[in-house]
């Protein structure tokens, strides 16, 4: 279990985490999920000492990760696909950090293995690829069995194999009663492997509840064709609703249920001719939760023709 | 129904725990497992015999010449190089640290041994034993070497008494407190190039930069840095005026003590 209280860490005036409280539960896979430069890698470092918070605290089974005795065994983390020297072989890469704990030489033949680098981990690391630096960073995370495992990105640059294998590692490491803490920013690949989701956006939460629920959340809207458009916008909008109007005679209404809608077109005669609930995918839920926290803004590539 | 998810423990991956030892142990992996140390201990004691042989060398065709060579200047030949050979261990030591934080290594090893103190006290003991090895190898080997070179005007000497073993082994001492040094400087520093280039400046460029400043404040600045005290306990004859060879071995030692100590204050609360 990692426990952050009001976490925050400021760069000079830049606050990237700000005030962040939330606890990540055993026994289940979750995400953390935001935009580039939303903290997410920042609140890693922190749970693991590396960064030390401007404020609040973060605590990994009760303790600051640093007051553990064995702390491979606590905590298996993949910060950086390219942390480690290139010039040293994988295996040394590995038998270095075992020897800390002392950790045998036997189970580093065992991650080698279990992460598919058995056949090369003689060779210098630095011919790695960025997958086979994502598998030894894994490796690395593994090594002391712990309870529980924090992967920044952990599927970046990793073949489709890869991919499949890291989910499925996910998913057994949370079955086996770990916590799984991975960062990723494309909800598309957290939706696939996340039970419980943390979004968060300019280093703050913006959402943290299981993944069903953020979808549900982001999915409740109502595409409604009706005549006389403006009179019905104006009773939904009466009723608490936002609404968006399209074109011609569409209305995309937030807010209330398709049957609150029908009753409010009913009540005042107006003729409907769809009525649709929009699910929202996965990717339009985390879009419009991140809407207004996405740190780096893309400009829209196409120009405006006149 | 399970209740409580317990984590199912590998016994393969039981773990002795954290300790000091095995973070000094971890660190030699580290260091034999780069061929970057052997090389650069390599070519640290070849400097070092090297320079011995040339200089013993020029011995021979100065008393070929008619001039005679005093004996200290001849028991000081396995240390000549030294001056060059330790800027060479000053690299490795640097990069015992310095390349953690240019490869993002420093991570890892960070969260396998999160006591910084503890992990800096390992670096500076691993780079200060290397060093010291090196050094007492190197001053042994290029004794060994250039006896059949002085041998040839009888200027060869036998090892007969326990201070000539003790200038020998004073290298090794040397090179470790230079190492200590130069780990330090890696750690306040990060970047190899920049460490070493301040490493090989405080070590080599500012002595010879100073004892070519005429003057009184030059010399005795002079003096006092950590290459100069430091070959005062090497020295096979102290000149009257100058350290003694404990003075000078107290001054080196609180060089290295400093910067070890700025080091780790550093690097206790920097984040990484
Ligand atoms: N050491 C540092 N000094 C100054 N600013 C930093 C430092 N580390 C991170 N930042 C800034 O903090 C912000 C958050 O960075 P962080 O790496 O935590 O984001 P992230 O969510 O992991 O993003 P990404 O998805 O791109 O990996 C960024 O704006 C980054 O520029
Ligand atoms: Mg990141």
């Amino acid at each position: 279990m990692i426990e952050a209280r009001n976490l925050t860490k400021t760069y000079g005036d830049k606050t990237v985490v700000d005030d962040i409280t939330f606890t990540i539960q055993p026994g289940r896979v979750t995400g953390f999920l935001g935009p580039n430069g939303a903290g997410k890698s920042t609140t890693m470092r922190m749970i693991l000492g590396l960064d030390t918070p401007t404020s609040g605290s973060v605590t990994v089974d009760g303790r600051h990760y640093g007051q553990h005795r064995a702390p491979l065994q606590e905590v298996g983390a993949l910060l950086d696909a390219r942390a480690f020297h290139p010039s040293r072989s994988a295996r040394n890469h590995l038998l270095a950090m075992a020897t800390t704990h002392g950790i045998s030489a036997r189970r580093v033949d065992e991650v080698l293995q279990l992460t598919g680098l058995a056949e090369v981990a003689g060779r210098r690391a630095g011919n790695f690829s960025l997958g086979m630096g994502q598998r030894l960073g894994i490796a690395g995370a593994l090594l002391g069995d712990p309870k529980s495992v924090i992967l920044d990105e952990p599927v970046n640059g990793l073949d489709p194999d890869g991919v499949l294998w890291v989910r499925h590692l996910a998913r057994t490491l949370a079955d086996e009663g770990r916590t799984v803490f991975l960062s990723s920013h494309l909800m598309s690949e957290m939706a696939q492997t996340a039970d419980h989701l943390i979004v968060i956006g300019r280093g703050r939460i913006i959402a943290d509840a299981p993944i069903a629920d953020i979808l549900a959340g982001g999915g409740h809207r109502t595409l409604v064709r009706v005549e006389q458009q403006e009179l019905l916008q104006a009773a939904v909008v009466a009723m608490g609703a936002t609404v968006q109007t399209g074109d011609d005679d569409e209305l995309l209404v937030a807010g209330l249920e398709p049957r609150e809608i029908a009753g409010a077109a009913l009540d005042r005669g107006l003729l409907i001719y769809e009525l649709t609930p929009q699910r929202a995918s996965l990717e339009e839920a985390y879009m419009e939760l991140t809407r207004d926290d996405v740190e780096y803004q893309s400009l829209a590539l196409t120009g405006k023709g006149n | 129904m399970t209740t409580t998810l317990e984590a199912q423990q590998n016994p393969a991956a039981w773990t002795k725990g954290l300790s000091f030892s095995r973070i000094v142990r971890s660190e030699w992996v580290k260091l034999r497992s780069l061929p970057s140390s052997y090389i650069l201990v390599a070519s640290s004691v070849a400097a070092m015999v090297g320079v011995g042989m040339l200089g013993a060398g020029g011995m021979i065709l100065s008393q070929r010449d008619g001039q005679p060579v005093a004996t200290q200047a001849i028991q000081s030949m396995p240390m000549a190089g030294l001056s060059f050979g330790q800027l060479l261990l000053a690299a490795l030591a640097v990069l015992l640290v310095s390349s953690e934080f240019g490869t993002g290594m420093i991570r890892p090893t960070l969260t396998a041994a999160p006591m910084r103190t503890g992990v800096l006290a390992a670096k500076a003991l691993v780079a200060a034993g290397i060093g010291a090895l090196t050094g007492a190898t190197a001053a042994f080997l290029s004794y060994l070497l250039i006896q059949p070179i002085l041998a040839q005007e009888d200027l060869d000497y036998a090892l007969e008494n326990p201070r000539m073993y003790g200038l020998l082994l004073a290298t090794g001492v040397y090179l470790a407190l230079a190492a200590v040094i130069a780990v330090s400087i890696g750690v306040l520093l990060r970047n190899s190039a920049g460490a070493i280039v301040t490493v090989i400046g405080l070590l080599f460029v500012l002595p010879t930069a100073l004892s070519m400043i005429p003057g009184g404040v030059a010399a005795e600045i002079l003096r006092y840095l950590p290459s100069e005290a430091g070959s005062q306990f090497m020295a096979a004859e102290i000149a009257d005026g100058e350290l003694t060879r404990l003075e000078g071995a107290l001054v080196m030692t609180a060089w290295a003590v400093g910067f070890a100590l700025t080091a780790a204050l550093v690097f206790r609360r920097r984040d990484v």
